[in-house]
């Protein structure tokens, strides 16, 4: 049971480091174009 | 001297500045067309001060650079070195604006996602059974922390617009789910502190989550128009070629003045309205007039700015209107008026959330005085007042509305629909009269050629290549559909005029092909929506050709399902009485009118809405323009003027007409799963309410009725998505197949 004071303080930390990837992500304009991905399949060259 | 230099003066109008002295523009790059062009772009740029994200889908290019280093000339003469056609648009702020808006809702999607689940987490263990009392304040600590950037960061938008419209004393759907969010939130941070009652930030977190992504998607697909539109728009010249003496110069529009000498080269846009000076020249007026066939204009006669000269040579006009006086200019002003006498549908929601928030307050401080009255504790008054007040947060209410906006904006995009205004799915159940323009939205800008009759001793093959060779010059339908005929057919060098249409010269004699009525031989009735041109040597008539304008696809099924579905079809087209007669006729349609005007056009429109009538307008023109901004609902068609797109509701993307009975069909679906939508959140809410009141509600309950129906009502929407395709709709075919 203990070890839950530990664990959960942990995920908190974990998931605070993981809005940062995304923050970071977000601002590269990694999500800025949805549409184009999904098109890009059919394209001969790469 | 480059002709890009006159963007220097331009650069406001065309970039925007960003950090460290850097400006961004957008340009769009014609002859983009693969994985190794944008390659080769990004190459032909020095890769110092110039960023460039080209991309193929769009064949647009983002820029980033520095003009200090190089001047946006000399970008843009390298991009043109390189083998593309850069075309400079109009850019204002409106598209770093969305951006920016479209990451902060990804970014507050993200949070609400990553948080929340830790949130719903870490709460299931009291849905599960009992805490230990030594860990449960880690446990509710642990939420609260959690949950704040979910609630004050995600659920920011909510709560801002929600307590700014209660000020004003004019609530919207916002206030009563700002007030229900907040509350459960301060209740359940109370409880924390306390170590007593309930908590509900897992509700909170959960229900913010899927508000958020529900606007998200509504949002998407206005996104995906406007950046569409942004690109169009480079349509409207900038800049102008202006005879300076002996010399040409290129200055910006605005520069302009009445008396100016200005030309035009081939394929380029009148910058303003002129007087033609050239002995003729041909004019694809098809932007005001919605006439896919270029216009022959002789000298003197005068010339619209908007239109583009489709002859074989550059040509000379003498500036008589400039900016705001201009033709063009007054239609887009008549647009924007008829857009503002459009009535719009409020949505239902938000009428009922004005008494919604007053019956809530009213009976939470109802509750809570009883209780205090009928000699309860001040502590337990006040947790029945919030547990009112969390029990009737209109989750499923507010979820209701938005959610089956987003599945039907998803499944119209599917059959090439972009919904720009989703207020158009309520106006588009009482459509009763669908208006269609002719050229452009009935038919497509192509012409085919049908008939070859030759008159002399010519074969029709001969005829053809001789009419084929001397079209060879130009660029428009009638000159296409020839090519297509006859597409080894030798060019001859033509020149147009004004009174005799082509003319050419060759070791047989000189040729003449022109425009001629229908020949009487040819009276009956289905030739009517035929195009006839006539091909003489040396003054006597060798052959006549048919040529027929081609029906979009998708367009007669629609106008059968229209009709069956009881629906009026009328066409208002610009075009000549007989051949809107005709194409109406091949189309199924009873009521044609043509020769009509912008204005015409909206005046009977508005005719129809006098009498009771609710239409929906179909239209590709700017000359539509006016109609579409008046018409209870209206789609533009994505090859048509961006200024018609503009003031559409939806806009149409693929060639598929068909896709606007598939418009009218999810509305009323909408419309059945919104009422059910809104029946179930009104039910739900009415039979939790007493049990809140009398303090006998099971929080865990509270909590997991709340998460349910919000999910029931959002799964109620995605039914939505299994609406049948048009039934003629092209399928891909299949993996197995390709195999």
């Amino acid at each position: 049971m203990n070890s839950l004071f530990l664990l959960i303080p942990l995920a908190i930390v974990m998931v605070v480091v993981a809005a940062a990837f995304l923050f970071a992500a977000i601002r590269g304009g990694q999500f800025d174009d949805l549409e184009r991905y999904q098109q890009r399949m059919p394209d001969d060259d790469p | 001297m480059s002709h890009w230099q006159v963007f220097d003066q331009l650069l406001d109008q065309v970039s925007q500045p960003v950090a460290n002295g850097r400006r961004e523009m957008l340009l769009r790059v014609e002859g983009l067309r693969c994985g190794a062009c944008v390659r080769r772009l990004e190459r032909a740029l020095p890769a110092g001060p110039v960023e460039a994200r080209a991309e193929v889908a769009s064949g647009s290019c983002l820029l980033n650079w520095d003009p200090a280093r190089l001047a946006l000339s000399d970008l843009l003469a390298a991009i043109d070195q390189a083998g593309f056609r850069p075309v400079v648009l109009a850019d204002d702020a409106s598209r770093r604006v969305e951006r920016e808006e479209r990451r902060a809702a990804l970014a507050r999607i993200g949070v609400a996602l990553l948080f929340g689940m830790q949130v719903m987490m870490l709460a299931s263990g009291e849905y599960l059974g009992e805490i230990d009392p030594a860990l449960r304040p880690l446990l509710r600590h642990a939420q609260w922390l959690l949950a704040t950037p979910v609630v004050l960061y995600a659920g920011w938008p909510f709560l801002r617009g929600g307590f700014a419209a209660l000020r004003a004393l004019s609530p919207t759907m916002d206030t009563p789910v700002a007030i229900a969010i907040a509350c459960a939130y301060l209740a359940s941070a109370a409880n924390t502190v306390l170590d007593t009652g309930a908590v509900y930030f897992d509700s909170a977190a959960m229900f913010v989550l899927l508000l958020s992504l529900a606007r998200f998607v509504e949002s998407h697909g206005r996104h995906r128009a406007a950046a569409r539109l942004r690109l169009l728009a480079g349509a409207q010249p900038l800049s102008a070629l202006r005879r300076e003496q002996a010399r040409m110069v290129e200055v910006p529009v605005s520069a302009l003045a009445v008396g100016d000498v200005l030309v035009v080269p081939p394929g380029a846009a009148v910058a303003a309205d002129g007087e033609l000076l050239s002995d003729t020249a041909a004019l694809d007026e098809s932007l005001i007039t919605g006439e896919a066939v270029p216009r022959e204009r002789g000298q003197g006669e005068a010339v619209c700015a908007g239109s583009v000269n489709a002859g074989p040579t550059p040509l000379e006009l003498s500036v008589r209107r400039t900016g705001a006086d201009s033709q063009l200019s007054q239609l887009t002003r008549m647009m924007h008026k008829a857009q503002l006498n459009k009535p719009r549908a409020q949505q239902l929601a938000d009428r009922i959330a004005g008494r919604f928030v007053a019956v809530v307050l009213l009976l939470a401080a109802g509750t809570g005085l009883y209780w205090l009255a009928s000699g309860a504790e001040l502590g337990m008054s006040l947790q029945t007042m919030l547990a009112v007040l969390v029990v009737t947060c209109p989750c499923a209410l507010s979820l209701a509305t938005p959610m089956v906006h987003a599945a039907a904006s998803t499944r119209l995009a599917r059959d090439g629909l972009l919904l720009v205004q989703v207020d158009a799915l309520h106006a588009a159940v009482r459509v009763d009269t669908v208006c269609l323009d002719k050229t452009g939205t009935l038919t497509t800008r192509r012409m085919q050629l049908r008939q070859v009759r030759p008159l002399a001793n010519l074969d029709a093959e001969a005829c053809c290549a001789v009419a084929s060779g001397m079209e060879a010059g130009l660029n428009h339908p009638i000159a296409q559909a020839f090519r297509e005929a006859c597409p080894d057919a030798p060019a001859m060098p033509s020149r147009l005029d004004a009174r005799q249409g082509l003319l050419a010269d060759s070791a047989d004699g000189s040729w003449r092909l022109r425009r001629t009525a229908q020949p009487p031989e040819a009276g009956d009735e289905a030739g009517r929506h035929l195009r006839w041109l006539e091909l003489s040597r040396d003054g006597q008539a060798v052959a006549r050709f048919a040529l027929q304008e081609e029906l979009r696809p998708g367009a007669a099924a629609l106008v059968r399902t229209l009709r069956e579905q009881g629906l009026e079809v009328v066409m208002l087209s610009g075009d000549g009485q007989p051949a809107a007669s005709g194409m109406a006729e091949l189309a199924g349609i009873g009521g044609a009118q043509g020769e009509l005007l912008p204005e015409h056009k909206l005046a009977r429109l508005a005719a129809l809405q006098a009498t009771g009538h609710r239409v929906l307008a179909v239209g590709d023109g700017i000359n539509d323009g006016p109609m579409l901004a008046a018409a209870d609902v209206s789609i533009g068609l994505a090859d048509g003027a961006a200024l018609a797109q503009a003031h559409g509701d939806a806009i149409l993307i693929q060639d598929n007409l068909e896709a606007v009975a598939v418009l009218l069909r999810i509305a009323h679906r909408a419309r059945r799963i919104v009422a059910q939508n809104i029946g179930w959140a009104i039910a739900y809410n009415l039979t939790l309410l007493p049990l809140a009141m009398s303090g006998a509600l099971l929080p865990w309950l509270a909590a997991l009725g709340m998460g349910g129906s919000s999910l029931l009502v959002g799964l109620n929407a995605q039914r939505l998505l299994a609406t049948p395709a048009a039934a003629s709709r092209l399928t891909l075919p299949t993996r197995e197949a390709l195999a």
